[in-house]
């Protein structure tokens, strides 16, 4: 490593509503698709390189996905495909407690993670949604996220008959 | 949350247990059919019960995660039947492969009731498993078999011959595979009664495997012939040869010409009959 460069050097990112985001560069790398960008710009890019500009995250969103990889810039990363085979699996507790935040929130960041290509922060966020339709019924979950029911009354029938064997206590 | 793409929902079903995963899939349409769609896509778990407190263990296997579970190991246990029965039940439609070693004291009737309605069943193994009441439920079932419809391969190993009886008229049945069977009500040749009874009424079976089948008090190949199934692999362990009539043996095997192309000795026919095999039968293997 070079001296008079500093190991982990600021990056700038830019919300789609213009906001200026200042991190590093350890913690931006964190997301595969900013990790591909700056791969492409080549060698001595970062230092010289201009804000990144990411139109599909707002600033409030940014501002949270900031936190996260901050947060996590020295873990070490699991794959997609080390990401799909996981079970029950234990969860940080900083993670739990910073994903308590309102659905749109949670939905951006979703987004958000999905964009940026960030497979853990994804999981995360997609998980704690699952978690929230576990233990409910049908008209719980719809009224949680605002679905509106769709089916018709014969269509109810019949799903009701072919899933009897789940109610059965 | 219609703002979140499709394969993203996706992502958020594949966290889901089996029975969140039903319960979702009456939410509305979208999600009932984006979640019939990807069950293929998710992952497959193996569930193995072995605990004996097995109550919280089958709670605990009951949120995991999954799409689909098709392998189920039900290993040393000896708790309530009723929680077996229900993750049997969340799970019907997709355990394809079933391993049930030592259980406790069942009851023909309950066995039946929990696992011939698994609709994808297709492998089931047996082992030291004593199955109480088979014959009632023989009495019961014979004429109208439903059960076991997608049953192919059933491996019966040290357990009470009587169980044969479970699967008479099974339909897709194409391999079976026997070790030592015995009896608790004498005379001992009721196994191979038992046994015949099911090749009989087996109309599709062309792999046999019998290994260590005592009784055999009866000439196994002389009963064999007279229901005239086409055999494609043989594997057989005549225990007790001096029973095996040398004529018996020569007509089954001609009955079994044409289809016969594997055929594994695990105790060595006499030379005759080897004689015979070679002069009379192509067989792609023969091993003694």
């Amino acid at each position: 490593m070079d001296i008079d460069r500093p190991s982990d050097p600021q990056v700038s990112v830019v919300s789609s509503d213009g906001t200026m985001f200042h991190t590093t560069l350890k913690s931006i790398l964190l997301s595969g698709t900013i990790k591909d960008m700056i791969e492409h710009i080549g060698e001595g890019g970062v230092e010289n390189m201009g804000a990144i500009p990411l139109q599909n995250v707002d600033s409030k969103t940014l501002e949270i996905v900031i936190k996260w990889i901050e947060h996590h810039k020295d873990n070490i990363q699991p794959t997609s495909e080390e990401i799909k085979d996981k079970t029950a699996d234990f969860i940080d507790p900083w993670d739990e407690n910073f994903l308590e935040m309102d659905l749109d929130k949670l939905y951006n960041l979703i987004t958000a993670a999905n964009y940026l290509n960030i497979p853990q922060l994804l999981w995360l966020s997609t998980r704690k949604i699952a978690m929230l339709i576990k233990n409910r019924t049908p008209q719980e979950i719809r009224s949680l996220f605002n679905i509106e029911d769709d089916w018709t009354p014969q269509e109810i029938e019949a799903v009701q008959k072919e899933n009897q064997w789940c109610e059965e206590k | 949350m219609e703002c979140l793409p499709y394969h993203i929902l996706v992502k958020i079903f594949s966290n889901l247990d089996t029975k969140s995963l039903v319960i979702s899939s009456k939410v509305c349409q979208l999600w009932s059919e984006l979640i019939k769609s990807s069950q293929d896509t998710m992952n497959c778990f193996n569930i193995k019960i072995t605990s004996n407190r097995s109550r919280q263990t089958i709670t605990i296997l009951d949120e995991l995660p999954c799409g689909r579970h098709r392998n189920l190991q039900i290993i040393d246990f000896c708790g309530d039947f009723i929680i077996l029965k229900q993750l049997l039940s969340i799970h019907r439609m997709t355990l394809a492969n079933i391993i049930i070693v030592r259980p406790t004291l069942w009851q023909a009737s309950i066995f039946t009731e929990a696992f011939s309605a698994l609709r994808n069943l297709s492998e089931l193994t047996l082992e030291n498993c004593h199955l109480g009441e088979c014959e009632k439920i023989n009495k019961n079932v014979s004429g109208e078999i439903e059960n076991f419809a997608k049953l192919r391969e059933l491996r019966i190993i040290n357990c009470n011959c009587e169980i044969f009886n479970l699967f008479i008229g099974v339909k897709n049945l194409s391999s079976l595979h026997v070790e030592y069977s015995y009896t608790f009500n004498p005379p001992e040749n009721i196994t191979m009664k038992y046994l015949i009874n099911l090749l009989r009424n087996s109309p599709n079976l062309d792999k046999l495997l019998l290994f260590g089948v005592t009784s055999f008090r009866e000439n196994p190949f002389s009963d064999c012939f007279k229901f005239g199934f086409k055999l494609e692999r043989m594997k057989i362990d005549v225990v007790e040869r001096e029973y095996v009539s040398l004529k018996n043996v020569k007509k089954f095997l001609k009955d079994q010409k044409k289809s016969l192309k594997y055929l594994i000795f695990l105790t060595k026919p006499s030379d005759e009959i080897v004689e015979f095999i070679k002069s009379e039968l192509t067989l792609n293997k023969l091993v003694f």
